[in-house]
């Protein structure tokens, strides 16, 4: 359009540059690992001369679910991030802050703590427990309705930052008095849970994973026009149109569906959810929803696909928990965003 | 004269826990078409609650509030935006540009995905022009001054296009041309454009000025409303805002600081000068009286030559400074 009445200048990031990238590291995430497929080898398994029947196994087993793990983790935790920031109006929330993942890793420590032995959380290849799946859920969306409660009874950001890091305290400390009584496999699963991974859903589970997260992140671009007034203050958006209550509950429930999903799959995922939309702001110079939701799913994207390969750290024997990495690059990009831009939000 | 707005035994107040706190009760009001409506009152009588109440963001206790004379709660949250503006004092521009702020004005308008029309970018952009801000259009917000801040804020409201706008301080944290410049610009709306403009401030002088109807809100004191010279002669003024520090002068329209001693004097003469003599006095505690016979005396004989009779002691003087030095 002629008109450049949204400032928008770098299109092309969003349009090519991301998804070119995605499509890079999507490549590598399949090719490198413990074992090297070579990139030729995986060309050969897509036009279907491949009779490497190790590759194959390899790839089809365990690199593509991976793959379309962490793409699809990372832009529902940036994209949650993202809704949140912009609902609180506050540049430091995100799922992990505002204790949203310790509501979903409650949930699935009563599932796999309390109910001993009747499943474990990390085996390969089990559709994933439904029951924690919704435990998760639960825990995830009772935090948010806390938080939310707490964030129409105090004004201040940093109080309700504090009140999110307290509520993230209590359910740890739950879980540790839960851990306390559990038996001693069942925690080895929890704390390996707890570190997360994109590795942990078979495609048993990706029958449940992907539509979920799919819709989520399909139901997430319904919020742009709500997002958007938001931005201004609940007041000013409910003078332009907006139903408040409707709207942010609507929000929440989008919310807490990908955070929670995610975190019950791939465990708590630290700093995607944070740092990945200020990332995005600052590379689309923008403060509209219409284009920072997809920007945001597409650097996530991205993002938690390079984490992974760094993870898996190609040409040496060993892997590193994901969370560890995410940290690494996470709390830098968050230092230096409250050091470069104070008025970001 | 269309009525706009009007109320019927509206109370305001809110709601905390189990205790419901009434700040007013029993306002009956109304807003004719194309007026400028100036709310007035000491902080804490519940201007902010009045306007969000009367803007729809605020839920009323009771009573009833007429749009159009139609009740407000008949109003659909999106047809209620397409009537009445909000200016507020909360301030989040979250790193955003001029023209995107404005924008959002066009929401109302717009449909589920808030695609902004041909149509929609004209209006935005013709308020931009008329607001003088279409230099400005791609700058953050929170790179401009005050007064360009808020004149973004109105050009916002402008765009949603209501027949009613109201504001709540909109000449806070201004200085004095910025705050000369948005109420000449809400006269300019309300007397050109038959907007009907609703704004509570602080500026008791600039309302005074500009205003076509003040309303005066006061803790414990009965709701009223009336043109500014009426309110003044009735001394309603006096009644809301005096204490015993702060008196309001009925020849001047301000707000003196009471509590010196005052001394009589008089002034022989007339004219600007007179007047500027009048003011200097008054700030040293002294006033103006008719009386020619009193111990202290001024005649003004032409510019910058006066004589002084202070107890039958003459002096002249050439400045008002000097006169006043004499005086002390």
């Amino acid at each position: 359009m002629r008109n450049n009445i949204h400032l928008y200048r770098n299109k092309y990031i969003l349009l090519f540059i991301l998804p070119g990238a995605i499509l890079i590291f999507m490549i590598l995430n399949i090719s490198f690992g413990s074992v090297h497929i070579p990139i030729r080898e995986i060309w050969k398994l897509i036009t279907g001369e491949s009779n490497n029947i190790i590759y194959t196994n390899i790839i089809i087993k365990s690199r593509i679910p991976q793959t379309i793990t962490a793409c699809l983790a990372g832009s529902a935790l940036a994209v949650s991030g993202l809704i949140l920031q912009t609902m609180f109006k506050n540049p430091l929330a995100g799922p992990s802050v505002l204790g949203i993942n310790s509501g979903a890793s409650l949930g699935v420590a009563l599932v796999t703590l309390f109910f001993t032995g009747t499943y474990q959380i990390s085996s390969h290849g089990n559709m994933m427990h439904l029951s924690s799946l919704l435990a998760a859920f639960l825990g995830a969306f009772l935090i948010m309705l806390v938080i939310l409660f707490m964030a129409a009874k105090v004004k201040n950001n940093a109080m309700l930052l504090i009140i999110g890091l307290m509520v993230g305290y209590i359910t740890s400390s739950l879980v540790s008095v839960l851990k306390y009584y559990s038996m001693q496999e069942n925690i080895h699963a929890f704390v390996m849970w707890g570190l997360g991974s994109f590795s942990n859903t078979s495609w048993l589970d990706m029958r449940l994973f992907i539509p979920i997260i799919l819709s989520g992140l399909l139901l997430s671009l319904f919020a742009v026009k709500s997002l958007n007034m938001l931005n201004l203050g609940e007041r000013y958006a409910q003078n332009l149109g907006l139903n408040v209550k409707t709207s942010r509950f609507f929000i929440i429930f989008i919310t807490s569906i990908l955070a929670s999903v995610i975190t019950a799959f791939c465990g708590p995922i630290a700093f995607l959810g944070l740092a990945v939309p200020h990332i995005s702001r600052l590379l689309s110079h923008s403060t509209d929803h219409k284009v920072l939701i997809p920007h945001t799913m597409l650097t996530g994207a991205m993002l938690a696909l390079l984490c992974n390969l760094l993870a898996r750290m190609p040409w040496t024997d060993y892997t590193l928990p994901i969370n560890a990495v995410t940290s690494i690059f996470g709390a830098p990009v968050v230092i230096y965003i409250i050091l470069k831009k104070r008025n970001l939000l | 004269m269309t009525t706009i707005l009007k109320t019927h035994n509206l109370s305001i107040g809110y709601v905390d826990k189990k205790t419901t706190n009434i700040l007013h009760k029993n306002i009956s009001l109304s807003v004719n078409q194309g007026e400028l409506v100036c709310l007035l009152g000491p902080n804490g009588a519940g201007k902010s609650t009045l306007l969000r109440s009367l803007s729809g963001v605020q839920k009323q206790l009771s009573g009833n509030i007429f749009l159009h004379n139609k009740s407000v709660s008949e109003y659909s949250i999106k047809n209620l935006s397409q009537q009445i503006g909000l200016v507020l004092t909360e301030r989040n521009f979250s790193g955003m540009r001029v023209i995107d702020l404005v924008s959002l004005g066009r929401y109302p308008y717009t449909g589920f995905f808030a695609r902004l029309t041909k149509t929609d970018y004209k209006i935005v952009l013709k308020v931009l022009q008329d607001t003088g801000l279409i230099k400005f259009k791609h700058k953050l917000i929170n790179e401009l001054s005050d007064g360009e801040q808020q004149r973004v804020m109105i050009a916002r409201v402008l765009a949603q296009q209501t027949s009613l706008i109201i504001l709540d301080e909109p000449t806070a944290f201004l200085d004095l041309p910025g705050r000369y410049e948005v109420f000449q610009m809400l006269v300019n709306l309300a007397h050109d454009y038959n907007k009907t403009i609703l704004l509570s401030t602080h500026d008791l002088d600039l309302a005074i000025k500009f205003a076509d109807k003040i309303w005066l809100l006061g803790k414990d004191k009965p709701f009223v409303c009336g043109i500014p010279e009426d309110l003044i002669l009735k001394g309603q003024f006096a009644y809301f805002f005096d204490n015993n520090k702060l008196k309001f002068n009925l020849q001047s329209g301000s707000f003196e600081v009471s509590g010196k001693i005052q001394k009589p004097v008089h002034i022989n003469g007339n004219g600007i000068e007179a007047q500027w003599i009048s003011k200097a006095l008054n700030r040293k505690g002294y006033y103006e009286s008719n009386d020619p016979n009193l111990p202290i005396n001024i005649e003004i004989k032409n510019s910058g030559n006066y004589t002084l009779n202070n107890h039958n002691t003459e002096h002249k003087a050439d400045s008002i400074e000097t006169l006043l030095d004499l005086l002390e």
